[in-house]
């Protein structure tokens, strides 16, 4: 069933593989009245961002199958998503790959633990840029 | 982060004790055949595990959980890059890491309780990991993705043949799996599919299908193949014989042979291949994951269904339709398909519990010098959700007690005659409505006489008489009887077994022994399937009506008075052959104006001794819907909760075991 959204609900996709670092990000952005998406790995984000339409994403990086950084490259390329605002979340310990990230078009970077209060402001700003 | 912590603490425990089991059976996989190895995908699995549980444990604001995590994930790290192998030593120091993470993690259910001290462990993870310690960065360095464009063209013998637009994305690690593949013989596949909003709402997703795939198959590799704004995902399985491409609607498969040079270009895309139209989905069964608030939300209102229902159908008694006492009979029927329809959704596998038990088992029987060998059997038995949380904890202490008590030092069992690695076994299977799990060991067994005579020196028993087991049972499960000198009783089995009697008590199944010295005991758990809505026999006694489990009862019999016996203070009726004593409810719960009891219940008791319940009169069966009841001031034993019956009265209902009890005095 699709849901008929009203135009100013932004979509966010979140993408990690733990479903309840999914469920924290999405009650840190909880503020911003979003219409989330979930993908729990690389090619579920790629699915999900070729069928529907979304605002911004969230990324994390170390998954299975897909390292984040691949998806990041793989979302460039995909033709209407060159511009959309991506926050990397990472978990300590990735942090070799915040050059790589920036580099593959990554708009900001997020080491976990984060405080949700930041999180929610970085997506409000880029969402109020690409706006 | 205390709003994320508190409203996502249950999801934080599940999902972490997911992780938790991952690296323990790994790392015990490991340990049991050392010559083995690791895989890369297990050491791949076990560093996911691990870095998740850093950044999960983080977020909830464990931080010493979050930093042992990062040094265990650091030591993985290493192996993962192949700077160095996992060594035994370096495996035991894991799985001692995550034996205290696990117990940190649990920590936060209850915060009053002490936090274990992660300091040792810490320090043992150092020591491996000291001199790896220098070369952390430039391992991170090392760590980063594999180049995947430009690729270099494949060697010219290259037997394998991808269409160009799929060679280019697939990593060069997959690229030499698949031609290890090939030259063992393997089949070599390329399955491509398409994404749809309406595959996605039939849960056909790419997830889905690589599932799918995954159990047929080994998938190699699994990249998504962009065209604009269209996507499809390539996935190359390599398999023993070609898949039968029918059993896989959502795909369509692309041939891996180099096309004819006319058709080559145009037909190797894969993005130009038309979907066939295939019959509607088949062998894929896409699932979602519920709150179990939901759930019981759902079976609450289930039970006032059932239990408006037998309203309806008192007051249509007096009407005299026929036909609508035809439809209320449908009514029931589809009620009741309904019920289990939503217990079904309920049921969850064991294995959720015993995947729980390998790394327990080997902590204790470490603690204790012991070697143990556990069996599990039977962790496909589907059991309720809300007793799969409860029964962790029983069995967890029944197998404390078989490794600690029941298996013997090696030298004890060599001499005599066993081999040295004891043997615990725990095995579930069903059985008609019920679930049957044992624990059981070929230890030394317990030693009866010795159990009767330290609780005739506590004053617990006062016969002379030899005890049998489920009297022994009985006495240790007694909260009274004192475990203080087990050692010297050698077989003494008393630790917290009055908790594991009341926990299953509780759960409304019975736990019952068998044992022999030198030879084993084996406790056995009898569990319902369902705790609250069952088929239940309602009975009369004095102007009282109760009700009682039908699965509590085992026969129904007419009580004849001149085959009453009194003896000992107690009355005994014949039933099979030998006399049985018989609890008038009536006595027991003095209940005004009770009758002499006209008919007699035959209790399932399993394995203990037989009782009959004498009432006076039988009202009929229906399915209740029991309540629990909490407070303790109502609570009382022989009690196990309140229902109420479809002409609105509410009535006790009985439970068995307690009864039994009961009449015994309380032991």
């Amino acid at each position: 069933m699709r849901i008929e959204r009203k135009a100013e609900m932004p979509r966010v996709l979140v993408v990690d593989d733990s479903p309840t670092m999914r469920k924290m990000i999405m009650a840190a952005l909880r503020p911003l009245q979003a219409e989330f998406g979930e993908a729990a790995n690389g090619l579920e984000a790629i699915e999900q961002l070729a069928l529907g339409k979304y605002d911004a994403m969230t990324l994390d990086l170390n998954m299975p199958d897909m390292h984040g950084l691949e998806v990041l490259r793989y979302v460039r390329k995909l033709s209407s998503l060159d511009e959309m605002p991506v926050v990397v979340i990472s978990t300590r310990g990735d942090e070799y790959s915040l050059q790589q990230s920036l580099q593959l078009g990554a708009n900001r970077y997020l080491v976990k633990p984060f405080q949700p209060a930041e999180l929610l402001r970085i997506i409000q700003t880029l969402l109020a840029q690409s706006a | 982060m205390d709003f994320l912590a508190a409203e996502f603490l249950q999801d934080f425990l599940d999902e972490s004790n997911g992780h938790l089991q991952t690296i323990s059976t790994h790392l015990l996989a490991l340990e049991a055949a050392p010559q083995d190895g690791l895989s890369e995908e297990a050491v791949n699995a076990l560093f996911r595990a691990m870095h998740t549980l850093k950044g999960l444990c983080g977020m909830v604001g464990l931080q010493e959980a979050a930093e042992l995590a990062h040094a265990m994930e650091g030591l993985l790290r290493s192996v993962r890059q192949g700077e160095r192998t996992i060594t035994l030593d370096m495996a035991d120091a894991l799985l001692e890491g995550t034996t205290v993470l696990q117990a940190l993690i649990e920590s936060v259910r209850t915060p009053e309780a002490s936090v274990p001290d992660t300091s040792a462990v810490m320090q043992r993870l150092q020591t491996i990991g000291g001199e790896s310690e220098a070369d952390a960065l430039s391992l991170a360095e090392s760590a980063v993705l594999p180049q995947t464009p430009p690729r270099p063209s494949p060697p010219a013998d290259d037997a394998l043949w991808l269409p160009a637009e799929v060679r280019a994305l697939i990593p060069e690690e997959h690229i030499a799996r698949a031609q290890q593949a090939l030259q063992a013989g393997k089949v070599l596949q390329l399955a491509v599919f398409t994404p749809s909003d309406e595959r996605a709402a039939r849960g056909v997703n790419v997830t889905a299908v690589r599932t799918q795939l995954e159990q047929a198959a080994q998938v190699i590799s699994g990249v998504p193949l962009i065209e604009g704004q269209k996507v499809r995902f390539a996935f190359l399985l390599a398999s023993e014989t070609p898949l039968p491409e029918e059993q896989f609607p959502d795909v369509v498969w692309l041939p891996l042979e180099e096309p004819a040079a006319q058709r080559g270009k145009v037909s190797a895309s894969p993005m130009e291949v038309a979907a066939p139209r295939r019959p509607e989905r088949q062998g894929l069964v896409p699932s979602m994951r519920v709150e179990i608030a939901r759930l019981d939300e759902i079976l609450r209102l289930v039970g006032d269904l059932v239990v408006t229902r037998s309203r309806l159908h008192e007051a249509l008694q007096h009407l005299g339709s026929e036909r609508l006492d035809e439809l209320e009979g449908v009514l029931e029927w589809q009620m009741r398909q309904l019920r289990e329809a939503v217990m079904r959704v309920r049921l969850v596998p064991l294995d959720e519990v015993f995947a729980r038990m390998p790394l327990a088992v080997r902590d204790i029987a470490r603690q204790n010098g012991k070697q143990v060998m556990l069996h599990l059997e039977g962790g496909e038995t589907e059991i309720d959700k809300s007793m799969v949380e409860n029964l962790l904890d029983p069995l967890l202490h029944l197998m404390r007690n078989a490794v600690t008590h029941g298996i013997e030092l090696p030298e004890e069992r060599r001499a005599a005659g066993k081999p040295p690695e004891g043997r615990v076994t725990v095995r579930a299977r069903p059985s008609g409505e019920h679930i049957l799990i044992e624990v059981s060991d070929d230890g030394r067994g317990v030693d009866l006489e010795a159990v009767a005579s330290k609780a005739r020196l506590q004053g617990l028993l006062t016969e002379e008489h030899p005890i049998g087991p489920e009297e022994a049972l009985k006495i240790l499960c007694h909260p009274g009887f004192s475990t203080r000198s087990n050692a010297d009783m050698g077989a003494g089995r008393g630790v917290g077994m009055d908790v594991v009697a009341q926990m299953v008590a509780q759960m409304g199944g019975a736990l019952s022994m068998q044992t022999e010295l030198g030879q084993g005991t084996t406790f056995t758990l009898r569990l319902p399937l369902s705790l609250t809505i069952f088929d239940a026999i309602i009975v009369q006694t004095g102007a009282e009506r109760y009700a009682i489990p039908r699965n509590s009862v085992e026969r129904i019999i007419e009580i004849e008075a001149h085959k009453l016996s009194p003896l000992d203070g107690q009355t005994w009726y014949p039933y099979e052959g030998r006399p049985v004593p018989l609890a008038n409810l009536g006595t027991l719960f003095a209940v005004p104006q009770a009758g002499a009891g006209r008919y007699g219940l035959v209790l399932a008791l399993h394995n203990s001794q037989p009782l009959i319940l004498q009432v006076d009169a039988l009202v009929g069966m229906q399915e209740i819907v029991m309540r629990a009841m909490h407070d303790p001031l109502t609570l009382s034993p022989g009690v196990a909760g309140a229902t109420e019956l479809g002409d609105g009265h509410l009535v006790l209902v009985l439970d068995a075991l307690g009864l039994a009890t009961l009449y015994n005095g309380g032991l």
